[in-house]
């Protein structure tokens, strides 16, 4: 019991991993499609982006396991989501995407659904050995 | 249905393979854990748990098969733009419920439900915009 309790705390630290997580997770989709259509061209600038993209992408992975070895998924799931946020946001600022308001509602109906796909009460005796499958972001 | 929406669909099949198991293989430590726990206050030093997943090959394929979804993520990425592959992303949640419920015997709940379906509207919304 007192060791589910501390888990369900969410201390500064970890707070800070999971934004840290949802900043390398933006960082790393926006290079990554900036980078590709010259991915096979050693020579040009945006391949370089496109490899530091993938890099962190894979590392952000690991970082997201340490996160849920140390705080439960329901309140690291729903922090987690702000990358559906995110993401749109920087594709319209930086890759010039025009986002229509039926895709801003679809991304608002993502972001309640994990909400509530992270609430889930099966879930409370998996705390302590990870997460459950259905339960985790998406990679 | 474009290129991008059919990528995004086969990218997300892979990571749901990849992560049923990878989950498979975690829960071989999940019966360990007592034994650990154990061994350690007898042997004074703490071991990690984690790095053991790495003995089972169900592990590795895990992560094989989570590499090939990245690489049709990357497809995707290629032929859409981010905002629309990012979003389609999320019909992982489903494809790992549904998972979930026949390879791991994972119960659904009525948060899950709701919470699943409001994703699959959003996801929905965002193939038609």
């Amino acid at each position: 019991m007192e060791q589910n309790a501390a888990m369900t705390r969410l201390p500064l630290k970890i707070f800070l991993f999971i934004v840290l997580n949802d900043l390398l997770d933006t960082a790393a989709q926006l290079l990554m499609k900036k980078g590709i259509p010259h991915v096979f061209n050693y020579t040009h600038h945006d391949a370089f982006l496109f490899w530091t993209g993938l890099i962190i992408y894979l590392s952000n992975f690991f970082l997201w396991m340490y996160i849920l070895s140390k705080t439960d998924l329901s309140i690291a799931l729903p922090l987690a989501s702000a990358g559906y946020i995110l993401i749109p946001i920087a594709a319209i600022f930086f890759l010039h995407e025009f986002v229509s308001p039926l895709r801003f509602l679809g991304m608002v109906l993502i972001i309640i659904g994990i909400c509530f796909v992270s609430q889930s009460k099966i879930n409370l005796d998996s705390r302590l050995r990870g997460n459950d499958i259905s339960l985790r972001k998406k990679t | 249905m474009n290129k991008a929406f059919i990528l995004v669909i086969i990218a997300e099949i892979w990571m749901t393979i990849g992560q049923i198991f990878l989950k498979k293989g975690a829960n071989h430590l999940i019966g360990d854990t007592q034994h650990i726990r154990n061994s350690e206050l007898n042997s004074g030093y703490v071991e990690c748990p984690q790095l053991k997943l790495l003995k089972f090959p169900i592990v590795w394929l895990g992560g094989v098969a989570m590499l090939v979804g990245l690489v049709f993520w990357l497809a995707a990425l290629n032929s859409g733009q981010l905002s629309y592959v990012y979003l389609l992303g999320s019909i992982q949640y489903i494809f790992a419920l549904i998972a979930a419920h026949f390879f791991l015997h994972e119960k659904i709940d009525t948060p899950k439900l709701i919470g699943t379906m409001l994703i699959m509207l959003g996801i929905i919304l965002t193939a038609i915009s």
